[in-house]
């Protein structure tokens, strides 16, 4: 009866894992795009965009139980 | 807001070098600590956000309730991350920065409470959570590191 639904829930989207991988995959991303658009007449939109990606792995790394 | 106000009083002695030598300085001790090779405590609020803020009212309650929780101004942190992050915006970050960073924090709690409803019932995330908690501080503590450095490349050119 438990068992079936436990394989259901480890496999699901919103496990803790696919979570962290979505969010790194996010960061790589726009850490590709900063570094590869940022020119010396400042910061644009990916540095900002990885401001956010900054903010949000802080958050969510925090979301452990103590 | 208020680390980037503070953080314009102490950047300005410092060089830009020196302030990413000092974001290095505290990722480098959190992350220590966090995997356990070193001990000491940071200003955390111990105590979560009581449940009776709820009967603010339907929207305040819930309202004060997400404003700490997303700010974990009254909550617990299990992650150094939270304060690298923070010295970086006192040190490093623009205004807009600043702003895209207290938003990306915020969103990161909510996607906690937001895939712990919608993962199952009786807290199982949590319990998810403590199971790869070394892998999960790792992939996120890996991102952290990566995003920081890009953002030292494109400030120190």
């Amino acid at each position: 009866m438990t068992a079936e639904p436990v394989a259901g829930y480890r496999r699901s989207i919103w496990h803790p894992l696919a979570i962290a991988a979505v969010l790194v995959a996010v960061t790589v991303g726009v850490a590709g795009t900063a570094g590869t658009t940022v020119t010396a007449s400042g910061p644009g939109w990916p540095v900002l965009g990885l401001w956010l990606c900054l903010g949000i792995t802080a958050g969510y790394a925090a979301s452990g139980s103590t | 807001m208020v680390f980037v106000v503070a953080g314009s009083l102490v950047r300005t002695p410092l060089p830009l070098a020196v302030r990413w030598l000092l974001v290095a300085a505290v990722l480098a001790a959190v992350w220590l600590r966090d995997l356990g090779v070193l001990k000491f405590t940071l200003p955390e609020n111990r105590r979560l956000v009581p449940e009776s803020v709820l009967r603010l009212g339907r929207h305040i309650g819930p309202l004060q309730f997400g404003l700490e929780m997303g700010t974990g101004a009254r909550t617990y942190l299990p992650s150094g991350l939270p304060y690298a992050g923070a010295v970086a915006v006192l040190l490093i970050a623009s205004v807009p920065a600043a702003l895209c960073a207290g938003i990306g924090f915020g969103l990161g709690r909510a996607m906690m409470t937001m895939s712990n409803l919608r993962y199952g019932p009786d807290n199982i995330w949590s319990d998810e959570w403590d199971r790869h908690g070394r892998r999960l501080g790792t992939m996120m503590g890996s991102a952290f590191v990566l995003a920081l450095l890009v953002l030292a490349a494109s400030t120190m050119l």
